[in-house]
């Protein structure tokens, strides 16, 4: 070989080597992972939990079918370090994210809160969203409607492709098929959570993703500390009215559970429900004879409904005249919402302590100053 | 035993398990405090509530939608000459279902609920319905001689109405899906007494017009070539029988939802309890027996000793499907259809 | 004419299609007296059926018209025709568990009221009805009790008691057994006789029409109907050839067809009586041709007496005594043509 191709040779090797170093030892720096991490403390959510490490987050959320393994685990990495090595196993997620997928209009109104909607681009169901921004967005052609919450369109999500998707899993998992999209997918099980401002507590989950934590923290502090102050208002309070909740499904009534998050409420509001000794943290199904028996003579019912148009005590009476036999309903003391137009079930998760002074504001009337009813009102 | 006796007994026993439920539910009234009702005296507000507005015309209900159901299935399968025709199995229940989907679809939910005019409106759809697949059935029945290839076609018209109601919720409400779902669920504690004057009045006119109606049946027994050479006029008497069953049927299912299998199983409890297919006294004691299987169905369905009650449908269902599967395994040795 | 029960202008029979119609028989000008037991006869697929159904009034008249009690079977209701004609076809009944005095009575249902009900007029009637059929012993057993030959006469009991004075019957003796077949055909030549009655029947059972029947109908695709004293059309040939086929013969002695067999030897036989005639049988039933000449190779005689002996002669020289038909063909069939036999004949 000759002397020139030979120096050709030597200097390949070494730049290949010095270039290898370079990359090595940006590797060989960051190897140098802190292992220490603190826990997030979370007040009253239970689903989900955060632990925060020097270069990363790890955000997992609970299975609440299987409690031996957990149903997800996001770790969470800003964009502005270079990716770690030796990550725990997780979905790597790069922070802030710039663009989210929503399905719920929970998705929505986190995002609202926490200020970033304008990063949506994909969402499902959008006439339950009630965000004017949403509609302007979707106008601007900025947003796509990717389907229904429970049937997602891999095409349209494709087309959208958000950094990440906000779902709710359920036992049978109706997401599978979105994992072909490659876009990650947050499961959010705020729904789960027995406790008011347990769902409430999720918004710290949310504002991980972007880099918002503060602000969420803030938030909800905002929240817990409105809310706890409602309770201590009716905590050593004597008189505690009777309550029960729900209507006839059928031939079954399915009543909320003592440890749910209705009983929840009505405890913290400063009444006495009716089936408050019962363990179940969901609903559980009774005969229409027993609950007659039981609340016959309760001073309150809480009835939800979705109606389309002015919801009436005659609208009651119509459906199973025998409910116009309950004491509640003869001394018009029915706490209604109208799901159609007050979001209870999803603004109102990030509202609790609204919906408590709501509450307190009827069965105790006089104990709030100036407060106005945003979700729940007598039935007239 | 003869006639009357017979009668007699599917009475009384109906009539006891009529006593049953208004007696035994999940929330425990002494016998007494029934008596004392039925006396006049004064009783709690709980019990005389319990018992008036919920258990009676509950118990009610179950007797007609019973005897309803059951005279349907009878005249089905005397009609069809086949022992497993019924309202539910031949898909007319499908079909009033849709009928009910449909009205709901443009009237809303709640005409399910409504009186008056909301309920004429629900009876004429359910009805329309049930007769759209009856006469579709009937000609259908014409070019089909097999018997078990009738049933599948019902079968397969049930899954077509099924499915058109699938379609429907796609485009409808949340709130009418719900009540609609609500209802397909089949009680008997949806009629209350301000609705039972039409539920009653309904059903019980087509019992009557099906009492009128053992002749004609006796002779399209024998077969169409027999009964026409003993002077019926077949196609007239087909279509009246098939009538009477479907708006039986329609107003059955438009008040309490779609109830399986009192239609198919009864009349042969009926054919064996009896011992022989005069329709002369085939038609009262089915119509007994099957007000009987309904009130046993429902204390059974109220009473599993917890705070739940069970769907109707379900005890429909376990009573039933064995009987279906017994009549198909003994249909060589059957000496009827 | 004013005392046929039933009588036919120019009738066509067939059914309607879709396009258009299909005719199986036209210009048909039969007649039904009272007091006659007519049988119609014919291969399948001849059309039987077809007028059976049309003059019951079940399919349409596709040309002409039929005249029940005088009345063009055209204008006829149902209920007028229930009065008139009764049916016992070939379909199986459904309804086991119906009593027999149940499926009698149901005879009745043109003359009972709205539901059914039987008056003491009709109790009679259906009893009545039920002993001229002979099943007294079981008016009260249900009817998957019965043989088939019982069940069947409970039908005609059922259509005897519609007191018609016109009954069709589609092949009702299809499924007995020989004796079966004879009752019902004698009952109904007897209903036919005492009750002033006309009936009409269909069958494949050539030897009880010719029993039984005032008149025999002929029909087969493709010929004109012949109608006739049985006799008369068996003596003009036309049993014959409506049945006609390859390899069928009509044995007009005995009034019974007969297949057509190749034979490999002619016999001569010398025998009278019974026993001559069922010797010849056997003999054709294996290939052996009866020959009344002499001039046969074999000759067979048949011994008067008891116990007739069957001697065999013919080419060989030895005779060969058999006591047995079934020893004489055994023989037979091994048997030298050579060896000759002589016997005399006596016939």
């Amino acid at each position: 070989m000759k002397k020139i191709h030979l120096l050709v040779l030597i200097g390949t090797i070494l730049i290949a080597t010095l270039f290898n170093a370079c990359v090595n030892s940006e590797h060989r720096n960051s190897k140098a992972v802190n292992s220490a991490f603190t826990i997030v403390h979370l007040r009253y959510a239970r689903e989900f939990s955060i632990k925060k490490f020097q270069t990363y987050k790890i955000l997992e959320v609970k299975n609440a079918w299987d409690t031996l393994h957990t149903l997800a685990r996001y770790i969470l990495v800003s964009r502005k370090i270079p990716l770690p090595q030796n990550l725990p196993e997780g979905i790597i997620i790069r922070t802030p994210v710039q663009s989210i997928g929503c399905t719920t209009s929970v998705d929505a109104c986190m995002a609202d809160k926490l200020g970033v909607l304008s990063l949506i681009n994909a969402v499902a169901e959008r006439e339950y969203i009630h965000q004017p921004i949403i509609d302007e967005q979707f106008k601007k052609g900025k947003i796509t409607e990717i389907g229904s919450s429970m049937n997602v369109s891999v095409e349209k999500l494709m087309e959208a492709n958000p950094e990440i998707l906000f779902v709710s899993p359920f036992k049978d998992n109706k997401y599978g098929h979105l994992k072909q999209t490659g876009v990650p997918l947050i499961l959010i099980s705020n729904y789960l959570e027995n406790h008011p401002l347990g769902r409430a507590e999720w918004i710290l989950f949310y504002g991980a993703f972007f880099e918002k934590d503060v602000l969420a923290k803030k938030i909800f502090d905002s929240i817990s500390s409105h809310y706890e102050h409602l309770v201590s208002l009716t905590r050593n309070l004597s008189h505690r009215p009777t309550i029960f909740s729900g209507k006839l499904f059928g031939n079954l009534w399915y009543m909320a559970g003592g440890k749910s998050y209705p009983a929840r409420f009505f405890k913290d509001a400063g009444a006495d429900y009716l089936w408050a000794n019962r363990p179940e943290t969901g609903s559980f199904p009774l005969d229409f004879e027993t609950v007659y028996q039981k609340a016959i003579n309760a001073d309150y019912w809480q009835v939800l409904e979705f109606y389309n148009g002015n919801y009436s005590y005659q609208n009651l009476k119509t459906e199973y005249p025998p409910y116009a036999h309950f004491k509640a309903f003869q001394k018009k003391q029915v706490l209604f919402c109208n799901t159609h137009y007050r979001d209870y079930y999803e603004q109102g998760l990030l509202e609790p302590d609204i919906i408590l002074a709501d509450l307190i504001n009827i069965l105790h009337p006089g104990l709030l100053k100036n407060h106005q009813s945003k979700y729940f009102a007598l039935l007239k | 035993m003869r006639k009357g006796q017979i009668i007699f007994l599917l009475f009384s026993i109906s009539f006891i398990l009529f006593g049953l439920n208004l007696l035994l539910g999940p929330v425990t009234i002494p016998a007494r405090t029934l008596f004392s009702l039925i006396k006049g005296s004064v009783v709690d507000d709980l019990s005389r509530n319990i018992l008036l507005q919920i258990r009676f015309p509950q118990s009610v209900t179950a007797i007609l939608a019973g005897a309803g159901l059951a005279t349907a299935g009878l005249l089905m399968q005397t009609l069809f000459r086949n022992p497993l025709a019924g309202p539910d199995v031949l898909g007319i229940t499908s079909g009033a279902s849709l009928g009910v989907a449909v009205i709901t679809m443009f009237t809303g939910a709640w005409i399910v609920y409504m009186p008056q005019l909301g309920v004429l409106s629900l009876i004429l759809s359910a009805m329309a319905g049930a007769m759209v697949v009856m006469l579709t059935i009937l000609a259908l029945s014409q070019r089909i001689k097999d018997n078990a290839m009738l049933l599948i076609t019902g079968l397969m018209m049930g899954y077509i109405s099924s499915a058109v109601v699938g379609v429907l919720t796609v485009y409808s409400s949340a709130e009418n899906l719900q009540a609609f779902t609500l209802w397909g669920l089949g009680t008997f504690s949806s009629v209350s007494w301000d609705r039972m004057n039409y539920f009653a009045g309904v059903t019980i006119i087509a019992l009557f017009m099906a009492m009128l109606l053992p002749k004609p049946l006796n002779m399209l027994l024998m077969g169409e070539r027999y009964a026409s050479n003993l002077g019926l006029r077949v196609e007239r008497s087909r279509f009246i029988v098939l009538f009477c069953a479907g708006l039986l049927t329609a107003v059955v299912t438009a008040f309490c939802g779609p109830i399986a299998f009192i239609g198919v199983a009864t009349p042969h409890i009926t054919r064996l309890a009896i011992g022989g297919s005069d329709h002369r006294i085939l038609l009262p004691a089915n119509m007994l027996i099957g007000a009987s299987v309904a009130l046993l169905c429902n204390l059974i369905a109220r009473m599993p000793g917890v705070e739940g009650a069970l769907p109707i449908n379900a005890v429909t269902s376990l009573m039933g499907a064995p009987i279906v599967i017994w009549v198909v395994l003994t249909r060589h040795k059957r000496k009827y259809l | 004419m004013s005392t046929n029960l039933l009588y036919t202008t120019d009738l066509g029979i067939g059914y309607s299609e879709k396009n258009g119609q299909k005719l199986l028989h036209r210009h048909l000008n039969l007649a039904l007296k009272p007091g006659e037991l007519i049988c119609t006869m014919g291969p399948n697929g001849a059309g039987k059926s077809t007028l059976l159904k049309t003059l019951a009034g079940f399919i349409a008249v596709q040309e002409g018209d039929a005249f029940i009690h005088g009345r063009s079977i055209r204008s006829l209701k149902e209920k007028e025709l229930s009065l008139m004609v009764s049916v016992v076809l070939t379909e199986k009944l459904t309804i086991e568990d119906f009593t027999v005095r149940q499926l009698v009575s149901l005879g009745r249902y043109p003359y009972t009221g709205f539901f059914g009900r039987l008056s003491d007029e009709d109790q009679k009637i259906t009893d009545q009805a039920i002993a001229d059929t002979g099943l007294e012993l079981f008016s009260d057993r249900k009817l998957s009790q019965l043989s088939d030959g019982e069940k069947q006469k409970a039908m005609i009991a059922k259509a005897l008691a519609q007191e018609t004075s016109i009954m069709i019957l589609d092949e009702p003796t299809a499924f007995l057994d020989l004796p079966g077949r004879i009752e019902i055909m004698r009952l109904l030549r007897h209903l036919a006789a005492h009750k002033n009655k006309g009936i009409l029947v269909t069958t494949h059972d050539l030897e009880q029409t010719l029993r039984f029947a005032d008149k025999l109908w002929l029909i087969a695709q493709g010929k004109e109907m012949v109608c006739g004293t049985p006799e008369d059309l068996l003596l003009q040939g036309y049993i014959e050839s409506f049945f006609a086929r390859e390899g069928i013969l009509f044995d007009s002695h005995t009034g019974c067809f007969r297949a057509d067999e190749d034979y490999s030897e002619r016999v001569h036989i010398i025998g009278k009586g019974i026993t001559s005639y069922w010797v010849k049988n056997a003999l054709e039933r294996n290939g052996f041709k009866p020959d009344k000449n002499n001039s046969a190779d074999i000759h067979i005689e048949i011994t008067t007496g008891d116990d007739p002996e069957y001697i065999i002669s013919g080419t060989r020289d030895n005779e060969v005594r058999t006591t047995s038909i079934e020893s004489m063909l055994h023989e037979l069939k091994t048997y030298n043509v050579e060896k000759q036999i002589y016997t005399s004949t006596l016939e």
